[in-house]
């Protein structure tokens, strides 16, 4: 099989015009993977990364932007922009989205996937094979917990364990790096031309805006030249996909598919704050997977508590994965209010051990946390994002009521007891980091009005145009989302398989 | 045996017994005294009155309206016929949840520990 090198966009004559079938924008895990799904097909496909196979400085500070309200990471520093994109960084932590996760909940307001979770389960192995997770067994806890003990006994309630998987993450094992794991495969492909250092700076629509006519694309040497595609897919992750959008408003004025003010809004992360909570064992056991990732079965995985559908229902919260980390010691209130507390209830403590609990949270969608476009520009004379990060108090109450159930819980079976440590926003914010997880700012909707993109990710309204990647998440559940996105895209694949017959 | 044996087998005896008795009752020697209390039937089911001062206070620190007449009686009235630890299992159940200090406690334990806070 021939290997066909990476062009890279410096060598394309200015002012060339190139046709493709499907031009997909954007090298990283979801770009990456839908090229793939699509080997062996009849049609074009041209796919263009704005970066090397390397990270290089002056293509990544293309990324920066400005920032207000509540601290986030510098949007040049949360996300990386060469092949592979920012599986170049990822954590490698992989669990499918909850079927709750797709419903409109009365509790939660812009809810509602216009798909269930039963239009992903058919790609959802395809998934796991790309992040290379091993088996796809996270609903079979007892392959893990026969071989490496039992879970925390809990009382009968609304927490219990779940499991999450790793993509190869273990000791010196990196997840899955897209752009250096499939370069090959990639290479292989007879019907693709990967194309480097080719950074998409419009999407030119038809006069009458119902299709995509062609792509801008332009180098940071300053080549300049277009791609006529019959079909595009913007694959740019949740920060840059909406910059993309409102960039190209030659003839939507708003920006393409922002005719109704919805792209860039509902941005969303994970918050993962540090320390939440302290969680105390009386007889001090607990399995080693929920501490840190271990291997069974040909896979790598690490236990969480999670909030279950009918206690989200019940209390209307949202989902979290809180996880066990650091042992400490208790202070001498602490002390004194376990020793009090188990005692009383006739158990021993004597070899008591306490944790810490991480967690990372699903936070409510929210119109206002938004990312738009400022009025600096960048080397290639994009508009520069800027991003109004937003938290409310109610996310922070919301997970606080899943901690008090784990306590109450714990208590119940006698098992341990639960210290939740912050209370304030202040104290919530002093911890609080996040997960590089960008989601929502193309949301899927069947409604026009209230989405960007439709149940297939397709524009609403320009109909060659798609969106793969978590931006198209309505809301946000609290698994990671590479997995999710990477099904979706699978669907995406097949659904554009049927387009081009 | 001789007089003098068994005079000093019985000192022995009696000896063994005190050091016995002592051993059993040593908490009650050499443990924390309170003051006779007219609330020792309920602040007599706390294992460890100083633990349980400093929970209550805590607790009244964060409730300043605590009212301790009330608590008592509706204390007395779920103890007539459940222990402590039956008391703190229904709060549970019921999700009757104090939080102190961001502790997840049981109702009736800090209640209890109030009451021991406001008395000693």
């Amino acid at each position: 099989m021939v290997l066909r090198a990476f062009q890279d966009a410096h060598s394309v004559p200015a002012g060339t015009s190139i046709d493709t079938d499907l031009a997909i924008i954007g090298g990283g895990p979801a770009g990456i993977s839908l090229a793939l799904a699509l080997q062996d097909s009849p049609f074009k496909v041209l796919l263009l990364e704005s970066g090397g196979t390397e990270f290089e400085e002056p293509t990544q500070s293309l990324y920066a932007g400005a920032e207000s309200g509540a601290r986030y990471i510098p949007l040049e520093a949360c996300r990386l922009r060469y092949l592979g994109g920012s599986s170049n960084h990822w954590g490698g932590w992989c669990r499918p989205l909850d079927a709750i996760d797709f419903e409109t909940r009365s509790w939660v307001p812009y809810s509602g996937w216009p798909i269930a979770k039963s239009a992903l389960e058919p790609y959802f192995a395809g998934a796991q094979s790309l992040v290379e997770a091993g088996p796809f067994i996270y609903e079979q806890p007892q392959r893990w917990t026969a071989a490496l003990g039992e879970p925390i006994t809990l009382g009968e309630g609304g927490v219990y364990t779940t499991y999450l998987q790793f993509s190869k993450t273990r000791d010196n094992v990196l997840p899955t790096h897209f752009g250096e794991r499939y370069s090959d495969d990639l290479k292989r492909m007879s019907n693709l031309n990967l194309m480097l250092h080719a950074n998409v700076t419009g999407l030119r629509l038809t006069s009458d805006a119902r299709t995509v006519d062609h792509l801008d694309v332009a180098t940071l040497d300053g080549n300049r030249f277009q791609v006529k595609p019959k079909y595009t897919v913007v694959a740019t992750g949740g920060v840059e996909t909406p910059r993309l959008l409102l960039a190209s408003r030659d003839v939507m004025s708003n920006g393409v598919g922002n005719g109704n003010d919805l792209v860039g809004r509902f941005f969303a992360d994970h918050p993962i704050p540090g320390d939440t909570a302290i969680i105390v064992l009386f007889d001090g056991k607990i399995s080693s997977y929920y501490q840190a990732i271990q291997s069974a079965n040909g896979t790598n995985f690490r236990a969480a508590l999670a909030p279950r559908e009918a206690f989200q229902r019940a209390r209307g919260v949202l989902c979290s994965l809180a996880t066990v980390e650091a042992e400490v010691q208790l202070d001498g209130f602490g002390q004194a209010t376990m020793t009090e507390t188990a005692t009383a209830l006739g158990i021993d403590a004597a070899n008591m051990r306490a944790f810490t609990i991480g967690c990372g949270m699903e936070l409510a969608p929210d119109p206002d946390r938004r990312l738009s476009l400022g009025s600096e520009t960048d080397a290639l004379g994009m508009p520069r994002l800027k991003l109004d990060m937003r938290i409310s108090d109610d996310d922070f109450l919301r997970y606080r009521a899943t901690l008090t159930e784990l306590g109450r819980q714990l208590l119940a079976a006698r098992t341990g007891m639960v210290r939740i440590l912050h209370r304030t926003r202040d104290e919530w914010m002093s911890v609080m980091d996040w997960g590089n997880h960008h989601m929502g700012t193309a949301r899927m909707h069947a409604d026009p009005r209230r989405g960007v993109v439709d149940a297939n990710c397709q524009v609403h309204g320009v109909h060659n145009l798609f969106v793969a990647g978590s931006s198209v998440f309505p809301t946000y559940g609290a698994s990671n989302p590479t997995l999710n996105m990477l099904a979706l895209t699978l669907r995406l694949a097949d659904r554009l398989k049927g387009l081009f017959k | 045996m001789s007089r003098r044996a068994l005079l000093g087998g019985g000192v022995a005896i009696v000896g063994l017994g005190v050091a016995a008795v002592l051993v059993m009752k040593a908490p009650a020697f050499f443990g924390p005294h309170y003051p006779p209390s007219p609330l020792d039937d309920l602040l007599s089911r706390l294992p460890d009155r100083e633990g349980a001062r400093r929970l209550g206070s805590a607790v009244l620190a964060q409730q300043k309206s605590f009212d301790t007449r009330t608590a008592v009686r509706q204390l007395r009235a779920r103890f007539r016929s459940s222990s402590l630890s039956d008391a703190m299992t229904s709060d549970l159940r019921q999700d009757r949840l104090i939080e102190v200090h961001g502790w997840v406690l049981p109702e009736a334990l800090t209640t209890l520990c109030a009451i021991a806070a406001k008395v000693t």
